[in-house]
């Protein structure tokens, strides 16, 4: 290696231990929600969120496909919940294919989305803007 | 060309032009099932096209840089690739890794991640692909006669972008982590070490085809891999506003995410600059379009757009919606897309012998391409911003909104023909070059070809 290039890579590899200490530190401090492991139905239930590839459509945080509805907190909203996720499942729409899921994988599929309910809020209709222009977002289950 | 061994680069980029058909066409599966016409749901249903679509999208232009590092690094280290066979075995195994990722989505067969579907199986064979690659790239600059600036900024970005695909190899138990680190290769990519594959590509090409001083011009790349790092790095951030992690991540993504047009912005102008600087203009104009437009563009498209709806105070409002993919769209096909078109549009005449450097065919290309690109990312920012309004603002339910805004879609169609018309222009023109042969070897050291 030229002795040209080794002040950059020494620059490089100090911003690379800075982000990573950055990212250690602010992940590691004590939040609103202690972020939990998700119970191994939960994890069924995520493997199959995934293997069935629902992100082409819905979104989770407000990430995902743009076609169907975000589903972070549909297992808590106002007229939704766990029947609701169930009977979609069974019956599907015109753009959402029914899925011959199990039980089990449904009831794996309503605690994955259960555990993503009480993790974040999207879309966060509760966060306030302030005066200065500040956004302040609401959890549940803050501290 | 220069040197016999980067006529491998032409392979690398057939396979780009390949990709980048196939990636169009799920493209229009796509954007018919939108507006109701759906009638390959049977066999394409929409999550496969859509995988399809992105993935292609990320293949695509890997296997372009990939092809302009094998062509940049020979002629910047003076010397040959250290095995052209190997070169082609690596071809052969990322095509091999594409095709059995697209077949494999038709049957189901994915990990099902956003942007990150190809299954774990396939993971593995990436990684030795790269591992290969990154090994023929790295042994011929560090054998080589010279180490220049541009080629340590490409081969850097080049080695970030490999490493940064592990973190998504990684199993999390909790979603939250799971999305955490999924950006750190989502993001990193596309807003972090891909721009410094651009630049490097960028300055190559700017070197070749303005005639200004290399020293002048890699001056400006170290200001833009300084701001890549200061803004993109912790620009992550926006991601983070609703995914459940520490709220600290709404001002640290809030204010690193505003800083990230500069980096794109320095591009902007250094490019134009250095244009306006050379005192030699280079005959390869087409080359000269799809830089200049690449640096303006991805301006446009990844910095201005990107902060129009990256600060908390609109992303509470813009996040996840069609806003999204008109950033999306236009910062992909300015930064990434077109950068990959001009390396091709320099190199096909050196490699080929065949000098179509101001033709009509290439100038066609290259507006109704541009044109139909816009087109398109006018339709997503209108439906968009009706989505913001009717969802967001008025509280209505998502699929009346969807149904509210579907014809959109049907301008998002036509603006799509038009771009697919420019693209299918550019590849016809890639096939009238011919192949590669080493009888278009140039003997002359003169930097300025």
């Amino acid at each position: 290696m030229s002795n040209n290039s080794r002040p950059y890579l020494f620059v490089i590899a100090i911003l690379l231990a800075l982000f990573g200490f950055y990212n250690y530190v602010v992940y590691n401090t004590d939040g609103y929600v202690a972020v939990e492991k998700l119970s191994p139905a939960a994890v069924n239930g995520q493997q199959l969120f995934q293997s069935n590839r629902c992100w082409s459509c819905h979104q989770l945080y407000g990430s995902g496909g743009y076609l169907g509805p975000d589903l972070t907190n549909i297992y808590s909203a106002e007229g939704k919940g766990p029947n609701y996720i169930k009977a979609f499942l069974n019956s599907g729409v015109k753009s959402m294919p029914q899925f011959n899921f199990s039980e089990e994988e449904k009831d794996a599929l309503v605690e994955y989305l259960k555990r993503v309910d009480e993790t974040g809020i999207y879309p966060n209709y509760d966060a306030e803007i302030e005066a200065t222009g500040w956004v302040k977002i609401k959890y549940k289950n803050e501290k | 060309m220069k040197y016999k061994s980067q006529k491998v680069a032409y392979w690398f980029f057939a396979l780009s032009m390949l990709l980048l058909v196939l990636q169009l066409t799920y493209g229009f599966i796509m954007g018919f099932a939108r507006i109701g016409m759906d009638g390959l749901h049977e066999f394409i249903p929409f999550n496969t096209a859509r995988a399809v679509h992105t993935n292609l999208l990320v293949v695509w232009l890997l296997s372009g840089f990939m092809g302009a590092a094998y062509y940049i690094i020979p002629e910047e280290a003076q010397r040959e690739l250290v095995s052209v066979k190997l070169a082609y075995v690596q071809l052969i195994s990322l095509a091999l890794v594409g095709v059995l990722a697209v077949v494999g989505f038709h049957f189901n067969i994915w990990e099902g991640r956003k942007f990150l579907e190809i299954p774990r199986q396939l993971d593995y064979l990436v990684v030795l692909n790269v591992l290969l690659f990154l090994a023929l790239i790295l042994i011929t600059l560090f054998k080589g006669k010279r180490k220049t600036t541009t080629a340590l900024v490409l081969s850097m970005g080049l080695l970030f972008a490999a490493l940064l695909y592990l973190p998504g190899m990684l199993p999390f138990d909790s979603q939250v982590t799971d999305s955490f680190f999924r950006w750190w290769v989502v993001h990193l990519w596309v807003e972090g070490v891909w721009e410094l594959i651009m630049g490097g590509i960028l300055s190559f090409l700017l070197i070749k085809l303005t005639g200004v001083d290399r020293e002048v011009i890699e001056k400006w790349l170290y200001v833009i891999v300084g701001l890549t790092f200061l803004s993109g790095v912790l620009g992550t951030g926006h991601h983070y506003y609703y995914i459940g992690v520490n709220k600290i991540w709404l001002i640290v993504g809030g204010i690193f995410s505003a800083l990230e047009p500069l980096a794109f912005l320095a591009m902007a102008l250094f490019a134009v600059n250095m244009y306006r600087k050379g005192e030699k203009k280079h005959p390869n104009k087409i080359a000269l379009f799809w830089t200049l437009g690449a640096a303006i563009v991805s301006f446009v498209g990844a910095g201005l757009l990107g902060f129009a709806h990256t600060l908390p105070q609109t992303n509470l409002y813009t996040h996840g919606t069609l806003v999204t993919a008109m950033h999306g769209h236009l910062a992909f096909w300015g930064a990434y897309a077109m950068i990959v078109l001009a390396i091709i549009s320099y190199s096909l005449p050196n490699m080929t012998g065949r000098k179509f450097y101001d033709g009509v065919r290439g100038r066609l290309a290259f507006w109704t391409a541009n044109i139909g690109m816009i087109g398109m990312t006018i339709a997503f920012g209108v439906a968009g911003v009706a989505q913001v309004y009717l969802e967001r603002k008025f509280k209505m339910d998502f699929m009346e909104v969807q149904k509210e805004i579907s014809i959109h879609f049907v301008v998002l169609i036509l603006c799509a023909s038009l771009f697919a018309f420019g693209i299918l222009t550019y590849i016809y023109d890639f096939y009238k070059h011919g192949l590669p042969t080493d009888e278009a070897l140039e003997t002359n050291d003169n930097e300025f070809l």
